[in-house]
């Protein structure tokens, strides 16, 4: 399980470096930052992130759960994700 | 009847509404009373410290009640505001403070990595947030101090605000406007809107660009309320405060819309308001009938269309009218005149294509120290606004396409030349060129096609190199590398051709 978790939180975390801090370097993204209260996203960031959490991760995101409680940093995206997996056995 | 300068208004509608809630977000709320203590005591504080009549006030700011503030105060001191987005980056920033001689600037936390940085520049800072900085004026003093009821007379005519459309290319844009240009558009939209004190309007687009100053500015106007939601990020939680707190009217450009139908369930459960108004570019006609078919039949559906150089609105579409004439932005508010023109200045007949112009009392005073700018886009009174339309037989304007080459992403207005200018300020970059491609949601989204010399860069670093200059929304979301571009005989990019080049 602890690998399921760590592999997701790799994947989310090189899509926000790559293509909007344009850098490798894990160093300049806190799993803890607010992708909005720190400028790394805006709404059309937040609606690729949405984009890519099902083309890439299989996750599908209900307009109800498009909430910042979710998907606002790499710490919420996890939480999310996790809760998701609970919810549809074998997601 | 109406004061004569919106700041009359205020003064006047604050003592008249005194008990009634202004502004108000998720958490907190301000009556006209409370803000009109709190300008008091801040226009105090800038006659203070030294605004003078016509000094320019900048203010990045992000909407907020401390915003609304900051704005009624500075005119009050006599000074012009000039607001710009809080999360441009601090070139933007510097370069805008330069062209218009700021002699203030009011920072918020979203710049306060950069508050060192600033002091060093010619302009005195007010911080909104606290520091231990020296030669920094700080919001708290600010509104401690004692309240000035005397405002500075201001004539109608008098200048009171720049919002800049293009600020960091070599031919910045900061269109001036009067005191009087604001009442007057002010006063058209209070009109075909039908505002009174009963209305709470919930806004979301940025006070730093027209339609968001309008939409604050034609609210307070009558006494109404606004709502403060900073994003469209999270369409169903601003769909939720809609509801909770009982807005009666929503202003959005086409993709907050686009975002409402996908992204929430506005469809399944429509909120109930009065009026809905898009502006900031076309609305496609199915977009418009999914948002009617999806809106409580009692929500009027205000078409608009508008130029921050003719304060913010110049036409609307009467909502009865809607399916009648679908597509068109509808006719010329009350105090404008419109036409249609070729390039010889000509008035064309009805369904001729030409060039929209505008005359009447909203039309910008000029662009900031920009004779050049001024005189190519104020001819004889009339604003040529750069957009192609036509007129029907009814002097309904159908918009056909813009003479200018600016991409409009979401709720911005982006002018490609600064990006190019960001980009090519890579050495190991030949030239670029950004354009726009058709996005669903947003409406347009950014390309850029770079030519490089020898693999002596790669795209990572152009990247990066575009995040430490541009903000987010400037960003383009893809770069291909090409050979070479294409161009006219005198060398100016054929933006035109830019899409042939992209990869399949």
């Amino acid at each position: 399980m602890d690998k399921v978790i760590a592999s997701d939180e790799q994947l989310l975390r090189n899509f926000i470096l790559e293509n909007y801090l344009f850098t490798n370097d894990q160093s300049k993204l806190e799993n803890a930052d607010s992708f909005l209260g720190s400028g790394i996203l805006d709404s059309m960031g937040i609606l690729e992130l949405v984009y890519f959490l099902d083309d890439e991760m299989s996750i599908k995101v209900e307009s109800s759960e498009m909430v910042p409680k979710n998907l606002d940093s790499i710490d919420n995206l996890l939480k999310f994700i996790d809760l998701k997996k609970n919810l549809i056995p074998g997601l | 009847m109406y004061k004569k300068t919106l700041l009359e208004q205020f003064l006047y509608i604050s003592e008249k509404r005194a008990q009634a809630i202004v502004l108000r977000n998720q958490t907190d709320q301000i009556s006209y009373a409370q803000l009109r203590a709190k300008v008091l005591a801040v226009a105090g504080f800038f006659k203070k410290i030294g605004i003078n009549p016509g000094d320019r006030v900048a203010l990045a700011v992000e909407n907020s009640m401390d915003y609304v503030v900051a704005f009624y105060a500075v005119w009050m001191a006599g000074g012009v505001t000039v607001a710009l987005n809080p999360q441009a980056k601090l070139y933007e920033i510097k370069n805008v403070l330069q062209h218009c001689v700021a002699k203030f600037l009011l920072i918020d936390k979203q710049n306060e990595a950069n508050v060192k940085l600033l002091t060093e520049l010619d302009v005195r800072l007010v911080t909104l947030f606290d520091n231990d900085l020296e030669d920094v004026y700080h919001w708290q003093h600010a509104l401690e101090c004692k309240p000035d009821n005397n405002w500075r007379d201001i004539k109608e005519s008098s200048l009171a605000q720049i919002i800049y459309t293009s600020g960091t290319t070599g031919n910045p844009k900061g269109v001036m406007l009067s005191h009087s240009n604001l009442m007057c558009n002010v006063k058209d939209i209070i009109g075909y809107l039908k505002l009174t004190r009963k209305d709470s309007v919930l806004n979301v687009l940025p006070f730093h660009y027209c339609y968001g100053n309008s939409v604050l500015h034609s609210h307070v106007c009558v006494g109404a309320s606004v709502v403060l939601a900073n994003t469209m990020a999270f369409p169903q939680d601003t769909l939720e405060i809609i509801r909770q707190l009982s807005v009666t009217g929503f202003s959005g450009v086409p993709s907050t819309y686009s975002l409402f139908l996908t992204h929430s369930d506005w469809a399944d459960n429509p909120p109930r308001l009065r009026y809905l108004t898009q502006a900031g570019g076309p609305m496609g006609k199915n977009l418009t009938e999914k948002l009617v078919k999806a809106c409580d039949s009692s929500t009027k559906i205000f078409v608009m269309y508008g130029q921050t150089e003719a304060t913010a609105r110049i036409c609307w579409l009467p909502p009865d009218l809607l399916h009648k004439k679908l597509g068109s932005v509808g006719i010329s508010v009350a105090s404008s005149k419109l036409e249609i023109r070729n390039l010889q200045g000509q008035k064309l007949a009805p369904y001729q294509v030409g060039e929209i112009c505008i005359n009447g009392p909203s039309v910008m005073q000029g662009y900031w120290g920009n004779p050049t700018a001024t005189s190519q886009a104020l001819v004889g009174g009339w604003l040529k606004t750069g957009d192609l339309g036509y007129l029907d037989d009814d002097g309904f304007l159908f918009i056909k396409g813009r003479n200018s080459d600016m991409i409009k992403v979401g709720a911005h207005r982006i002018n490609p030349m600064e990006l190019e200018e960001v980009i090519n300020q890579l050495t190991f970059v030949r030239e670029s060129a950004v354009f726009g491609v058709e996005d669903e949601v947003f409406g347009q989204k950014l390309r850029a096609l770079v030519v490089i010399n020898e693999a002596s860069g790669n795209l990572m670093q152009l990247k990066k190199h575009c995040r430490e200059y541009l903000p987010a929304h400037k960003i383009p979301k893809e770069i291909t590398t090409v050979t070479l571009l294409p161009k006219t005989a005198s060398g100016k990019i054929k933006r035109h051709q830019l899409i042939e080049l992209l990869p399949d």
